[in-house]
């Protein structure tokens, strides 16, 4: 029986980000890849399979709550530009799962909604996972 | 005492800087302010409390008589001392490094999860070394003269 990873630890420049619970997501920027069929004639298909580096990123997201200091340093993130360098790690009785974005930069325009139970939610786009 | 000194570390660890992964392979260490306060006068008292009882009184007059005492021998002492925890003050030390004292190869901030990266070594050294140019500096150059 396995364990599902759910809490992992999530750390932005050398600190450690406190997140909000079952927020985390990442792809590992592997990419998509596509294929396509080529005639042979005489009803022979060949299969033309490529790979589209264009979508070779690595996404990382998760959501943060809306405190001051959260504030700040989505802020200062996204100043970064593409300076930031995101990792994660999560354990399990079977083991250790850690993932490196280098390169992360906030894309997107984010939204700070301010409120009770409000959060801001963060996509950092990097280099492919390591 | 210096304004800073640098410590090379034996294990380098990995860290973020400007969005790359890096090797560390030396921590800049600052001197203290009013800041710090509570973190150097634990570490100081954890020093005096650690000296041997017989001889606090003539303490002043051995370290007189040695030429210096190192980090190396400051925390030989502690991990030594009955009176003193080597992990308490090994605790009061990451929460005092990590409070923006201490720049990994000079540039980013030495924060938790760094000290935790750190060997267990080069922690202890490093310790020794910022007690014996910082925190101790006055008392055992006072302890020379008398």
């Amino acid at each position: 029986m396995g364990v599902q990873l759910a809490n992992p630890t999530v750390s932005v420049n050398n600190d450690a980000v406190s997140i909000m619970p079952n927020s985390l997501k990442y792809t590992e920027g592997l990419g998509e890849q596509t294929t396509r069929a080529a005639s042979g004639g005489g009803g022979n298909v060949e299969q033309i399979y490529a790979e589209n580096i264009e979508t070779n990123f690595g996404k990382v997201m998760f959501d943060i709550p809306a405190t001051v200091t959260n504030i700040a340093l989505a802020r200062e993130w996204k100043t970064n530009g593409n300076q930031n360098l995101v990792q994660i790690a999560g354990r399990t009785p079977e083991g250790t799962v850690t993932r490196t974005f280098t390169q992360a930069a906030l894309l997107n325009d984010y939204e700070v909604a301010l409120g009770a139970d409000t959060v801001i939610s963060l996509e950092f786009t990097s280099n492919p996972a390591i | 005492m210096k304004g800073e000194v640098t410590y090379e570390l034996n294990e380098p660890f990995e860290y973020a800087s400007k969005g790359e992964q890096c090797a560390a392979s030396f921590i800049t260490l600052t001197a203290p302010t009013s800041r710090n306060m509570k973190e150097c006068a634990e570490l100081k008292q954890a020093f005096f409390r650690s000296l041997p009882k017989e001889q606090v009184g003539g303490a002043e007059e051995d370290a007189g008589n040695d030429d210096e005492i190192d980090g190396d021998g400051i925390m030989l002492l502690i991990a030594m001392s009955q009176e003193v925890e080597l992990a308490s003050v090994l605790g009061i030390a990451r929460e005092l490094f990590s409070s923006g004292i201490a720049q990994v190869d000079g540039e980013e901030k030495l924060t938790k999860p760094l000290v935790d990266k750190m060997d267990q070594d080069d922690l202890e050294a490093m310790t020794g070394r910022y007690l014996a140019n910082f925190i101790l500096a006055s008392a055992l150059r006072r302890m020379k003269q008398s």
